[in-house]
């Protein structure tokens, strides 16, 4: 069973303490959720545990190998991707070349087109495939984006609010292809502010506030937990 | 297929009109037009850097004139054979393309701009001071052309076209696309697998490599070299004929270097003042014609 595990990672900005000691481990198979109110130090996580910027202190390991400080493209290479929270995808380029570049790594080049193919129909972009990705829908650029984080065959999986700011229906695309991830030997950890779609796709549930984590477990277990729902969900306990 | 068709046509159009245009033109008006062609080369393989991979390099000067001096040191002061002297002329581009790659890829917009201007610049100090190799201000002269200025034209000729071929062949490549993205998105580039400081080096040495040509090519044409071509108002020229004529486009630079030459060529007849009127074409240019002239071109067919 592969695991991607974070061990008492600090991140500081200035005087500002983003991450404090956080530790957790995300298991294969499973949907992690890291849920936590603005500013908890959700998205510094991520960046920290895709190369994005190095923590200060801590270590990250990926099936017992410490890819601390690798850079993201090495953590590519080594199966770790991610989306973002504002699309990132190269809006100039046609939905088609968008796919292509991350298979150019991923891929033998005689299989890149093909495999181009595959994922636009797999991900409902096909209709999509010459146009320029600046002109399709924000929810098709999530989708995307999507897509390319898959085209380079991850076994981490880090999505940054995939379902922030799109329609009803693009959003129970986006639910739909996040639950087709389990069952296939990745590991895949998703920041989510919709309580509805956390509890309904999430296996388990970190929650963090103002850079620690504060509890973690099971839906059910977070669900019941008085200093969560003080904290977070904002109940009377 | 009908548009690759087209563009087949127009480039075979031009380049026969490019083979007959000698047959009726004095020496004079045969220089101007290796000047262009070679200048377009320049241009066109610089414009890999800001065109296609989205950096500005303010120092393509030292490539030019680097492997122009390399090829007249070694023939004047080393008396080396052509083709030794040509292999070794290749070789310092490279060297030299490496080196500013190594100290400049890390950063960019204006730091690269800066970087690439100091490197630029250094050589431009060492050509001006180290008299006894480089001839200091007066540079190196007597470098034989062995044939006739029509004949070289007809040997720059066919050198210029398949360099252009092979630039526009690697550009529409899978590693085009990628140079492509990098200067589209450089963070999705990493998250997708692919080391943006590699890709760029690559693209910083190809464009060395075939500016090195040019800058080969044009010592042959005058059979001298100064240091005027190390300077880094000459690292300027490759820049102002891509916005001129589009730097998002293969084709661009090479209108921009023919509206920039021929237009040196009218204005310089009427007025000393030459690049106040420039200073306004590329500033009309810039307001007005983002694009470029290529660019503005292909708004107009498409009535935007």
């Amino acid at each position: 069973m592969a695991s991607f595990r974070i061990e008492n990672i600090t991140k500081a900005f200035g005087k500002f303490t983003a991450l404090n000691q956080v530790s957790t481990e995300l298991d294969e198979d499973l949907i992690s959720a890291i849920i936590g109110p603005n500013g908890a130090g959700k998205t510094t996580l991520v960046n920290v545990c895709t190369g994005m910027f190095p923590p200060d202190s801590g270590g990250l390991f990926f099936d017992s190998r410490n890819v601390t400080k690798q850079p993201s493209h090495k953590r590519v290479q080594l199966g770790i991707a991610r989306t973002f929270q504002i699309v990132n995808i190269f809006p100039e380029l046609t939905v088609r070349e968008n796919i292509r570049v991350p298979l150019l790594y991923a891929r033998h080049k005689t299989e890149v087109e093909e495999a181009a193919d595959a994922l636009l129909d797999t991900y409902g972009l096909a209709r999509f495939r010459d146009t320029r990705a600046v002109n399709i829908s924000h929810g098709d650029q999530k989708l995307l984006e999507m897509a390319m984080a898959i085209a380079v065959a991850p076994k981490v999986l880090f999505l940054d609010e995939p379902t922030a700011g799109v329609g009803m229906e693009e959003k129970e695309k986006i639910i739909e292809t996040v639950q087709r991830f389990k069952g296939k030997n990745m590991i895949t950890a998703i920041i989510e502010h919709d309580m509805e779609t956390v509890f309904r796709i999430a296996d388990r549930i970190i929650v963090m506030n103002e850079g620690e984590v504060i509890a973690q477990g099971s839906p059910e277990e977070i669900k019941s937990n008085a200093f969560v729902r003080k904290i977070y969900l904002k109940e009377e306990v | 297929m009908v548009k690759n068709y087209k563009n087949l046509g127009a480039a075979a159009a031009i380049i026969l009109l490019l083979l007959a245009l000698p047959i009726f033109m004095g020496n004079y008006n045969v220089y101007l037009l290796s000047k262009i062609l070679i200048l377009a080369l320049f241009a066109v393989a610089f414009n890999i850097l800001l065109g296609f991979t989205g950096l500005l390099s303010f120092g393509h000067a030292l490539f030019f004139s680097g492997a122009a001096y390399t090829v007249a040191i070694c023939l004047t002061e080393c008396s080396l054979p052509v083709w030794a002297s040509l292999i070794l002329a290749v070789l310092a581009v490279l060297v030299l393309s490496a080196v500013t790659g190594f100290l400049s890829l890390r950063h960019k917009d204006i730091h690269f701009a800066l970087i690439t201007l100091s490197l630029s610049m250094l050589f431009w100090g060492v050509v001006m001071k180290w008299r006894s190799v480089t001839g200091g201000e007066d540079g190196i002269t007597g470098i034989p052309r062995m044939m006739s200025l029509h004949q070289y034209y007809y040997l720059i000729l066919p050198i210029v076209i398949i360099s252009l071929f092979a630039i526009y062949k690697i550009l529409h490549s899978n590693f085009g696309l990628l140079l492509e993205s990098i200067r589209e998105n450089e963070t999705r580039v990493s998250f997708s697998g692919h080391s943006v400081v590699k890709y760029r080096m690559y693209a910083m040495m190809l464009s060395a490599f075939f500016t090195g040509i040019a800058g080969i090519l044009y010592l042959f044409l005058d059979g001298c070299i100064d240091p005027t071509v190390s300077h880094w108002t000459f690292s300027a020229v490759p820049v102002i004929a891509s916005l001129i004529g589009g730097p998002a486009f293969f084709s661009g630079p090479m209108f921009g270097i023919l509206i920039y030459v021929l237009a040196l060529e009218i204005i310089t007849k009427y007025t000393l003042f030459w690049q106040l009127i420039l200073g306004i074409v590329i500033l009309v240019v810039v307001l007005f014609f983002r694009g470029g002239i290529v660019g503005s071109l292909k708004m107009l067919r498409r009535g935007e």
